[in-house]
């Protein structure tokens, strides 16, 4: 580290779980946690939109919880769980959301796709029964321009089913 | 959206923190959640040399429920105040004013005291914590000290922590008996929303819940900073509450506000809306009190 010369501000290692995987990765301060997974580890189905925060396109669960990957610094996940897209599948088998998602049509360009699964992953896994409002209110900060949102809140609400009738295990952290 | 360069640290003791803040001279800032911090550096209207991050106190995160009241680390999130069961229970405006903050994903980074020390005109835990009486501990190498909310916030943006010093609690009183409060936010959608006007209102009523003794009335996105309105406080108290007292009160919050028009409403809108959160918030802080509004 050199204070003194913020223009080169060192790297450090970082070691993070990401996916059930550990990982170790130099990265600089100025990494977000969303440039961490699309440009060092290449998982690029988080999606970049605004980049501060308002439309829910780069959510990732830290330690369980929704986060914008846009407004963590990398560094600050130093130690924990991160969440991708990329682990909700269990390898082949789709997650019952994203098997919902296709069954219901809630997916059509697909940017907002991955916000939306992982917004829905937490809130299955804290309130495995939700009502169509309790969906709304979790899905509040996720925008989707293209399918007037309807048929997402239904996908969430099938998958909420599907889970319910023991198709899936529904624990949180079951990969 | 890039964000310049910066150096970090990731201090793991409170005193470690107060140390390298004080070393920045100036020029570091303190992140507690990021979500406006980071989005101020991207934009690039904040530049700071060094970036310390709370991330690793553990207990700044803490919500502790103690006798005397509640304590907050100012580190505890939006989301977890605002579905905390005694928070719920005692200190409902506050919940309230947390759970409009932003949208969902926001509120499990955003914390109470990044809202308190961003001071913005919008904020929407500054007037329940104002209609509470809560007290700001500030820590710095120097020691602490203890100040009111109330008056901390100086002018837009800007509060009175000196640059060594950070937020570290919120310690907010055991209501006394026959207390309620109420915090109404009205925006033009239901999340991610700046706040036309929020109005935060607390109530204390006598042992029988027939008389309002103590009330209080706060305001967001009014003034500058947030206001009181002591002039309509005092048209409730010593009252027995009625929709005419109510109304009174909110005729003479809406008279003295000095609200101002921008691109989000119109100032007679915003007036209007004065008169409204008024009369709303003060008739749910009552009844949660126990009384009745006749």
């Amino acid at each position: 580290m050199n204070p003194h010369c913020p223009a080169h501000p060192s790297k450090r290692l970082l070691s993070v779980t990401v996916n059930g995987q550990e990982r170790e990765v130099a990265v600089a301060p100025h990494r977000t946690l969303l440039e961490l997974l699309r440009i060092d580890l290449g998982l690029t189905g988080t999606k970049h939109g605004c980049g501060q925060g308002d439309c829910g396109a780069c959510v990732v669960l830290l330690d369980g919880l929704p986060v914008h990957a846009c407004l963590v610094l990398a560094l600050e996940t130093q130690g924990r769980q991160v969440e991708t897209i990329e682990g909700v599948a269990d390898g082949p088998a789709l997650h019952p959301l994203q098997q919902a998602f296709i069954d219901a049509g809630s997916v059509q360009c697909g940017y907002c796709t991955p916000g939306m699964i992982l917004v829905g992953k937490a809130l299955l896994a804290s309130t495995p029964s939700p009502s169509a409002d309790e969906v709304r209110a979790a899905l509040a900060g996720n925008l989707c321009r293209c399918t007037g949102y309807h048929k997402i809140v239904e996908g969430v609400l099938l998958a909420a089913d599907r889970m319910g009738d023991g198709n899936h295990d529904g624990e949180e952290g079951s990969r | 959206m890039l964000l310049p360069r910066f150096d970090f640290e990731a201090p793991v003791s409170l005193a470690a923190a107060c140390e390298m803040l004080a070393q920045a001279e100036g020029k570091g800032c303190v992140m507690a959640g990021g979500t406006d911090l980071l989005a101020k550096m991207k934009r690039g209207s904040v530049a700071p040399r060094v970036v310390i991050s709370l991330g690793r106190l553990d207990s700044l995160t803490s919500i502790d429920v103690p006798e005397s009241g509640l304590r907050l680390g100012s580190c505890a999130t939006m989301s977890r105040i605002a579905s905390h069961p005694a928070i719920l229970a005692s200190w409902q405006a506050l919940a309230e004013g947390a759970g409009w903050v932003g949208g969902p994903i926001v509120r499990n980074r955003a914390t109470v005291g990044g809202n308190v020390v961003n001071a913005r005109p919008c904020a929407d835990t500054l007037p329940p914590l104002i209609a509470l009486h809560a007290r700001l501990e500030l820590t710095s190498r120097q020691g602490q000290r203890s100040v009111p909310v109330e008056g901390f916030v100086e002018s837009a943006g800007h509060c009175a922590l000196r640059p060594d010093e950070i937020l570290t609690a919120i310690e907010l009183p055991t209501p006394p008996p026959n207390a309620g409060s109420h915090y109404i936010k009205v925006t033009r959608r239901a999340a991610m929303e700046v706040t036309l006007v929020g109005c935060a209102a607390s109530v204390v009523l006598d042992t029988a819940r027939q008389r309002v003794l103590q009330a209080r009335l706060v305001y967001t996105s009014v003034a500058p900073i947030p206001l009181r309105i002591p002039a309509a406080e005092r048209l409730v108290e010593g009252e027995a509450p009625s929709i005419r007292v109510l109304e009174a009160a909110a005729n003479e919050a809406r008279r003295l506000a000095p609200v101002l028009g921008d691109h989000r409403a119109p100032q007679d809108y915003r007036s209007n809306l004065v008169f409204v959160t008024t009369h709303r918030a003060l008739k749910g802080a009552i009844e949660r009190a126990g009384g009745t509004v006749r």
